[in-house]
């Protein structure tokens, strides 16, 4: 009982010191701020110096699609794979799978993580011929916006320019032929960096005939980027 | 479903990459102005994942005149572009000159890389006169001041006299204009001319700036929108086509027409002739965005196909009302639709039995005639 009341005695002594302490450093600090600071101003401008890095950076957010392993349908003699927004993949006349891909994005996800206003071109490494082999193989791509108004044309614009004579860009949502010529096919002339409107999404298209190439497929997209607006070189 | 390995077939569709890549540079561009022989160095950083290839490369059509300090990286690094300029270049205008690193990519398969470019712009000086220019006005809310500047550079070999008056325009009408100050530039400088928009007595809205320039006996113009904000948020659009008895998502979009944010934006739905309501949780809104507020009601008690709802938009004690009419979605009855189609089915058999039978009928009795 007697230790009890020691400890009891103790700590009614440390809240005590606590809330004296609390008071003597509120008091302090008001004492500096308005006393203790003294001294002839001999300037009465500060300077902040601070230097902000432009940076031009994109992210894959998601660089896989895989359909896996397949084989055509009885009877077929062209499958058609097509991936599509919302996370989906089709596959049409083979037994190939459908959303085989690390986050369900439907496509490669492409996002704006720098500083400034990109443009982009997009190239592959092989052509149609190359790639799938056969009769009339089909290698496609199309762009869409992963988030609204992040993919503009050449002058901020909504809605791209359809592909002519004098390089304009591929309207958004359309499949095109794959481009294999350096620096590939120009998508966004205004790729935005502001977070609410920075990512798109390239979805791809295969036709594959039953005469094509066997065997595992390889190639790859290339995004040539460069500061908004372009040309990229 | 039955299936048969139609094609001997094994077709191996993988699109693997290693690693979720990210690369970069910094500084994008360089911009110089054309100088005879004048000898460069540019800076660029290069950004790419630890450990990854990454090769060099230079394009443009004055690629023979430049020298890198890398011909490779492994991850981020910096690489130096050292540009010799020759005497002359006879082609005026920009040239585009790209210092390029591009992932290198070890793994089958077909993926996606990046390939930044760092690009140094030469301006070479047009005979003559030529000016570029471009005109930067800021969103303002009703009554605040709105700064408009038009920014030229001399891209031309002559020392030019720039006049520039502003328009301002609403729904294609002329709301002000202004004479700006005179300027002169020499060949290769950059020059601003500045002023501030009165907005008092301008409505709310999207407006028209447009810069008339008159220069070494030329005329250009230089356009752009810029916008008048007022405290609004407009209910732009909303979910529809629900389903009975149920509770389902409603979504309502919302627009700021304000240069400001808005905080604690949030929604109060009310089924009119019910007890049924939701309300949303609360956003804020950046100057003049569109967002989406979402809530959920329950349609259990609305016997109507269509009913309707009031909308009421609640943020920095303002409101916006709506009433809107929604609908249910359409059930088909597939039972009954089947028993018509069954019933139409056994007619339409009836009728041809029918017939066949009295074909027949007439036949037999035409023969014993005869």
């Amino acid at each position: 009982m007697k230790s009890e009341n020691i400890i009891l005695f103790i700590a009614a002594f440390a809240a005590l010191s606590a809330l004296l302490s609390a008071g003597f450093t509120y008091y302090s600090a008001s004492s500096f701020k308005e006393g203790m600071i003294t001294g002839l101003a001999s300037q009465t401008n500060g300077t902040v110096n601070i230097t902000v890095n432009t940076l031009l950076s994109i992210n894959f957010t998601n660089n896989t699609i895989n359909w896996g392993g397949g084989t055509f349908n009885a009877g077929s003699t062209r499958a058609n794979l097509t991936t599509a927004q919302g996370g989906t993949v089709s596959a049409v006349g083979g037994t190939w799978s459908i959303a085989i891909e690390s986050n369900g994005s439907g496509g490669f996800i492409i996002e704006n993580v720098g500083n400034v206003n990109a443009t982009l071109h997009v190239a592959t490494g092989k052509s149609a011929a190359t790639f799938l082999g056969g009769t009339t193989p089909a290698y496609m791509f199309n762009v869409t916006n992963s988030d609204a108004g992040s993919c503009l044309n050449n002058t901020g614009g909504i809605g791209n320019i359809t592909n002519s004579a004098s390089g304009g860009l591929i309207p958004l949502g359309y499949f095109y032929d794959v481009n294999t010529t350096i620096p590939g096919t120009p998508i966004c002339g205004r790729f935005q960096f502001t977070d609410s409107s920075d990512s798109i999404r390239i979805g791809v298209h295969l036709s594959i005939p039953y005469d094509g190439i066997n065997g595992t497929l390889t190639d790859a997209f290339t995004v040539l980027y460069c500061q908004a607006p372009g040309p990229c070189t | 479903m039955k299936k048969r390995w139609g094609f001997a077939s094994l077709f191996f569709i993988a699109l693997f990459f290693p690693i979720v890549s990210a690369s970069g540079v910094s500084p994008p561009q360089y911009s110089v102005d054309f100088s005879p022989g004048a000898k460069l160095a540019f800076s660029f950083t290069f950004y790419s994942v630890p450990g990854s290839q990454v090769e060099l490369a230079i394009r443009g059509d004055l690629a023979e005149y430049v020298s890198l300090s890398e011909t490779s990286l492994a991850g981020t690094g910096v690489v130096i572009a050292y540009l010799s300029l020759p005497e002359l270049i006879e082609r005026p205008g920009a040239h585009y000159l790209a210092v390029v690193a591009r992932e290198v990519s070890s793994t089958q398969g077909l993926g996606i890389t990046g390939e930044a470019q760092g690009t140094i712009v030469v301006y070479v000086p047009y005979p003559g006169v030529y000016i570029e220019r471009s005109l930067e006005v800021t969103d303002a809310n009703q009554g605040e001041p709105v700064s408009a500047t038009v920014t030229y550079t001399n891209r031309g070999k002559e020392t030019v006299s720039i006049l520039t008056s502003l328009d301002i325009s609403q729904d294609n009408k002329t709301v002000d204009t202004f004479a700006l100050d005179t300027i002169t530039i020499a060949p290769t400088e950059s020059k601003q001319v500045s002023t501030t928009l009165d907005t008092t007595s301008y409505r709310p809205g999207r407006y028209i700036a447009a810069a008339l320039i008159r220069y070494g006996g030329k005329t250009a113009r230089a356009e752009t929108m810029f916008r008048i904000g007022t405290l609004f948020v407009d209910i732009v659009n909303h979910s529809d086509g629900f389903d009975r008895d149920k509770i389902n998502r409603f979504e309502i979009d919302v627009e700021s027409a304000w240069n400001s944010r808005i905080s604690n934006v949030f929604a109060n739905v009310t089924i009119l002739g019910t007890d049924i309501y939701l309300l949303t949780p609360s956003i804020s809104l950046k100057p003049f965005e569109r967002s989406r507020l979402t809530g959920f009601f329950d349609t259990t008690g609305i016997a109507d196909d269509s009913f309707q709802a009031k909308i009421i938009l609640s943020y920095e004690g303002a409101m916006t009302e709506k009433t809107v009419e929604l609908h249910f979605k359409r059930v088909v009855n597939y039972t009954v639709a089947i028993i018509i189609a069954v019933f139409a089915l056994v007619v339409l058999v009836l009728g041809f039995i029918i017939l066949r039978m009295r074909r027949a009928l007439s036949t037999k009795r035409g023969a014993v005639r005869r």
